[in-house]
């Protein structure tokens, strides 16, 4: 096994959620559950907003997770918390699967859902994860809303900067610069709150 | 480009905005071990995760959490060998390939033993045992190659709910395979029922099918359950029911 322990610099949960994939590394099943029922729904919000369509994104979660259980030992602490991995594989897996059925297309704007999430495992992380999404939510809407239509395009529909060009009749230099000017906008305004 | 100048890229190289040849000279760059550059990646995978983590969360179905969970479960009878996904590529092809030839091997040696057995249900026993991709190899070829294993049908109407099982009645493992099923409405499941002759049904498991409307379930027969007389799937509450409490609308009589 290959997973660092957990340390001082990180925050109790993600001490905690470094135990749980060493567990899942040892093949303890009951890790699997806990996990699930952590992090099952945004997860699969993610899933939905990618990928459009529910079924789809149930089915696609369920391979997630079980991806997580095979490769639980492979886990590298040193390059991102647990959250980020599971988010990061959910959206790309998504991606994947959206690119391999041919279904690249724009969501509705609508779709979009930054509302001030209720999840957590422990009172005191539902809180700060609420606190933290609703300065991601305010954070959003200061960027101009090119900049927000193109981060939205990319990051959560998944879709290239030549598809994203194409969708929005915009040259494809300008949607690469508009996507770059708004996540630096958008890491700089989170800045002080991480 | 020094490391301040690189802090930009980074955060793009983490949402996945950054142009595959910056790309690779910024993978390059990391692969030195530069300790500002993957302290920055790992703060910018952090903050792309945040973006993505404060999407609504969305409550998945009842079923799923079981579905997956039967999934970790199997795999913990029969492990998959760890390796490199090449690796795991190439072996699941040499199985596959292995599988396969063995099968039909069986299927013509049983063409040859058992001449009462129709081209039908020689078909059947291939998609069935092709389609429990997470059987081992060895057990596959333990269960095709006992004589004590039955094919169990329910259901024939085209595009209709249907479901085909192999009896292990050596091992008394009951393997149920369903098709055309949709997956049962929020708050629900399906629930298998083993019922010996003159008896109640007793409860073998409960599942739930994914979008294409197949679904998986393997249970052991109790010890004590004596001449399986029909075996039927209900429509009951998450979580079963200890005795049925719809009608069933898949059965297969085993006499």
């Amino acid at each position: 096994m290959t997973i660092p322990a957990a340390n001082d610099q990180m925050t109790l949960d993600q001490q905690d959620d470094i135990r749980l994939i060493q567990r899942l590394a040892a093949r303890d099943s009951n890790a699997m559950t806990q996990l699930y029922d952590r992090y099952a729904s945004r997860m699969l919000a993610i899933a939905i907003r990618v990928l459009n369509d529910r079924a789809v994104a149930e089915e696609l979660l369920c391979d997630v997770f079980f991806e997580i259980w095979q490769k639980a030992d492979r886990f590298d602490s040193s390059r991102g918390s647990v959250s980020t991995y599971l988010f990061m594989l959910t959206r790309s897996r998504s991606i994947d699967r959206k690119r391999s059925s041919g279904k690249m297309k724009l969501t509705s704007l609508e779709a979009a859902s930054f509302d001030t999430p209720a999840s957590g495992y422990t009172p005191a992380s539902a809180v700060v994860a609420s606190e933290q999404a609703s300065e991601i939510k305010k954070a959003m809407r200061v960027l101009e809303p090119a900049q927000r239509q193109c981060i939205e395009c990319s990051f959560f529909d998944g879709l290239s900067h030549s598809e994203i060009a194409e969708k929005l009749n915009k040259p494809l230099g300008t949607v690469k610069t508009t996507i770059r000017n708004g996540l630096i906008r958008l890491r700089d305004a989170l800045r002080p709150m991480r | 480009m020094d490391c301040v100048e690189r802090q930009d890229q980074i955060l793009l190289y983490a949402s996945n905005a950054l142009d595959e040849a910056e790309a690779e000279e910024l993978r390059a760059h990391l692969a030195t071990g530069c300790a500002k550059c993957n302290a920055a990646l790992r703060e910018a995978k952090d903050f792309a995760g945040d973006l993505l983590g404060s999407l609504t969360p969305v409550t998945p179905s009842v079923g799923l959490k079981h579905q997956l969970m039967q999934s970790v479960l199997r795999d913990l009878v029969t492990p998959a060998k760890r390796s490199t996904d090449v690796e795991r590529l190439r072996m699941i092809g040499y199985v596959a390939a292995a599988s396969i030839g063995f099968i039909l091997g069986m299927l013509i040696m049983y063409s040859r033993l058992t001449p009462s057995q129709d081209y039908q249900d020689r078909m059947q026993q291939l998609e069935v045992a092709l389609a429990d991709s997470r059987m081992s190899n060895q057990e596959l070829q333990q269960m095709l190659g006992s004589s004590q294993t039955k094919l169990v049908s329910m259901g024939s109407a085209p595009d209709q709910p249907g479901g085909r099982a192999l009896w292990d009645q050596e091992k008394r493992k009951w393997h149920q395979y369903i098709f055309n099923l949709k997956p049962p409405a929020n708050g629900r499941t399906y629930e298998l029922w083993f019922i010996p002759a003159g008896g109640k049904p007793i409860r073998a498991g409960i599942f739930d099918t994914d979008a294409k409307g197949a679904g998986v379930l393997v249970a052991d027969l109790p010890a004590d359950l004596r001449d399986l007389a029909v075996v039927a799937i209900t429509d009951e509450p998450a979580g079963g029911s200890d005795q049925p409490t719809t009608t069933p609308f898949l059965v297969a009589k085993l006499q």
